[in-house]
């Protein structure tokens, strides 16, 4: 048996989570998944600001938090931190890991070779690209192109493993190959079968607590959810395997926590397609076992499509986004007012707006006329709400520590719109105002004329 | 007094994710005996019309009678993807939310 436990499930994740759940269970394999689709689109855009960005920082912020973890016998780290700039990352990791005075044993291991751009052109040419989303082709963005990526799959993370790494730092990569690397690894696996099981293990970890009661709709009934639990897979040599979590921690694994993060990002089921294998999800089989015990066996799988996603970004333009809260009375009619008056000021101005819209926050801007159906149903909930926790704190860090803590409310009650990859919230550094008064004789104004520079003789002295 | 119109989180309940520009839904009977009911109300048509307003491509529907699910997946729904939608919520995180509000009393 193998165990194999998720350390993020997200970029903006709470950096601590990997510590805690090392502390609470034996674990074999930890793997942090910090790209979702919309990730590499903002790497993109940090590292156009810094060449030597473009990766998941908060993969480092880790790696300090759990050294005492990093032996050559201790567990096995795989993780996608690399994004777009998967050398970089990993030269950081073994310098951190140099600086925490880690033995050279721990090796670091790095896979690339995701990075279209290079031969682009060519690979345009010679497969035709259309878009997965609406299938236009690939004419109509090839000249802003700004990254392409390749989602490779587990076989490239086997054979870091086979080579004696202990972390292993990789691009994209499909999220489930993370762990299909290592049960590969481990079982030395040809059957497809097996192979599907680790597919399915690889996607209930993928997301971190998702599938252990985090964003979850049960959420009023989780125990804990303010400190959810992160998953751990207990995986067979038969590819079945037992969702667990973390000993001691909050949230909860059962048949419906672990059904809702099976249902998360799939389409046709018949054929949940990856790098490593093609997956029948209908053949996933799942029985609870045990408290916050499920086990997952039957499924079935056959090999992989020909072809590799690719995930591309592109410049795109730019978004602006203005708000103004109103209050009673007549907050519609003011908020109404002020769009009615931002629209006039973009026309006065001549800015050429692509696209545009108007919210009034509270008033069905989210579900929009959807919500006819919960009036006329007899709902009295409103609309829409807005959270806002707002604090002073006197240090930076700490500042930063409480910012940091916008992303991981994902994990929280579901149904969080707005939500982005690595938000954090706001931090401004506050520079109060203090009055008082003093005797006006005790300042003494003073008033200087300041010489003139002389004019200039030709245009050469200028 | 007329009858209060029932609406399709009586009997399950939804979770949404995304990619691309497209969205899926899977949305699990509340109790398995109203599994049958979900396959009724869940027709592409009804969904398509339910989502009028954002939806411009596709809605394919597939069954997932192991998990007592059905599975939406619409195209063409989150303003051209996450990265560029001006919309509240770009993820669609609240979607699922969204086709619950579905009205089930015609389709029984």
């Amino acid at each position: 048996m193998v165990r194999v436990a998720a350390g993020a499930g997200s970029w903006g994740d709470d950096i601590s989570e990997a510590r805690e759940l090392l502390q609470r269970s034996e674990v074999d394999y930890l793997v942090l998944d910090y790209l979702a689709e919309v990730t590499l689109s903002i790497m993109q855009g940090q590292r156009e600001k810094d060449p030597a960005k473009g990766y998941a920082t908060d993969f480092l912020l880790v790696l300090r938090d759990i050294a005492p973890f990093l032996k050559a016998d201790g567990v096995r780290i795989v993780t996608n931190a690399g994004g777009l700039n998967p050398e970089e990352c990993a030269r950081q990791v073994t310098s951190l890991l140099s600086a925490l005075g880690i033995s050279p044993e721990v090796r670091v291991a790095v896979i690339d070779g995701d990075d279209l751009m290079p031969q682009l052109d060519t690979l345009a040419e010679r497969n035709a690209f259309s878009s997965l989303d609406d299938q236009r082709p690939f004419s109509t963005v090839a000249k802003s192109i700004l990254s392409a990526n390749a989602y490779l799959g587990a076989e490239p993370i086997r054979r870091a493993l086979a080579l004696g790494a202990r972390i292993v730092v990789t691009g994209r990569c499909a999220d489930v190959s993370l762990t299909v690397g290592p049960l590969l690894h481990e079982f030395g696996w040809s059957d497809w079968d097996c192979i599907a099981g680790g597919v399915v293990a690889g996607h209930l970890l993928e997301c971190g607590p998702q599938s252990t009661g985090g964003n979850s709709h049960m959420w009023s009934d989780i125990p804990g959810l303010d400190h959810v639990g992160y998953p751990i897979a207990e995986v067979a040599s038969d590819g079945s395997f037992t969702l667990t979590k973390a000993e001691g921690s909050g949230g909860r694994v059962n048949g419906e926590t672990v059904t809702e993060q099976l249902l998360h990002e799939i389409f046709d089921p018949a054929a949940v397609l990856t790098p490593d294998a093609t997956v029948d999800w209908r053949t996933i089989r799942l029985e609870e076992c045990g408290p916050d015990r499920v086990r997952v066996s039957g499924v079935k799988g056959r090999p992989p499509p020909p072809t590799l996603k690719v995930s591309m970004t592109y410049g795109d333009g730019y978004r602006v986004i203005l708000q103004w809260p109103y209050a009673w009375p007549h907050a519609v009619a003011k908020a109404q007012a002020a769009l009615d008056r931002i629209s006039r000021t973009v026309q006065r101005l001549g800015i050429a707006v692509q696209d545009s819209r108007r919210d009034i926050f509270g008033t069905g801007a989210i579900h929009g006329p959807r919500l006819d159906h919960a009036q006329r149903a007899g709902s009295a909930d409103p609309p829409e709400v807005f959270a806002r926790y707002a604090a002073r704190i006197g240090t930076l860090a700490q500042a930063r520590t409480l910012s940091a803590q916008q992303a991981p409310m994902l994990y929280g009650p579901q149904g969080l719109a707005g939500h982005i990859a690595g938000g954090r919230g706001q931090v401004s550094k506050i520079n109060s105002h203090w009055a008082t008064t003093v005797d006006a004789t005790h300042v003494s104004p003073r008033i200087r004329i300041l010489p003139r520079a002389e004019p200039c003789q030709s245009n050469a002295d200028c | 007094m007329s009858k209060q119109r029932r609406l399709l989180i009586e009997i399950a309940w939804a979770h949404a994710g995304d990619k691309g520009d497209m969205a899926n839904i899977g949305v699990v009977a509340r109790d398995p005996i109203h599994y049958e009911v979900l396959l009724k109300v869940l027709t592409p048509e009804r969904i398509k019309s339910h989502f009028a307003d954002i939806c411009r491509g596709r809605v394919d529907v597939y069954e997932l009678p192991n998990l007592h699910a059905v599975n939406v997946v619409l195209s063409q729904v989150l303003d051209g993807g996450p990265m560029r939608s001006l919309r509240l919520d770009p993820q669609g995180k609240t979607l699922g939310d969204s086709l619950l509000l579905l009205p089930i009393d015609d389709a029984n």
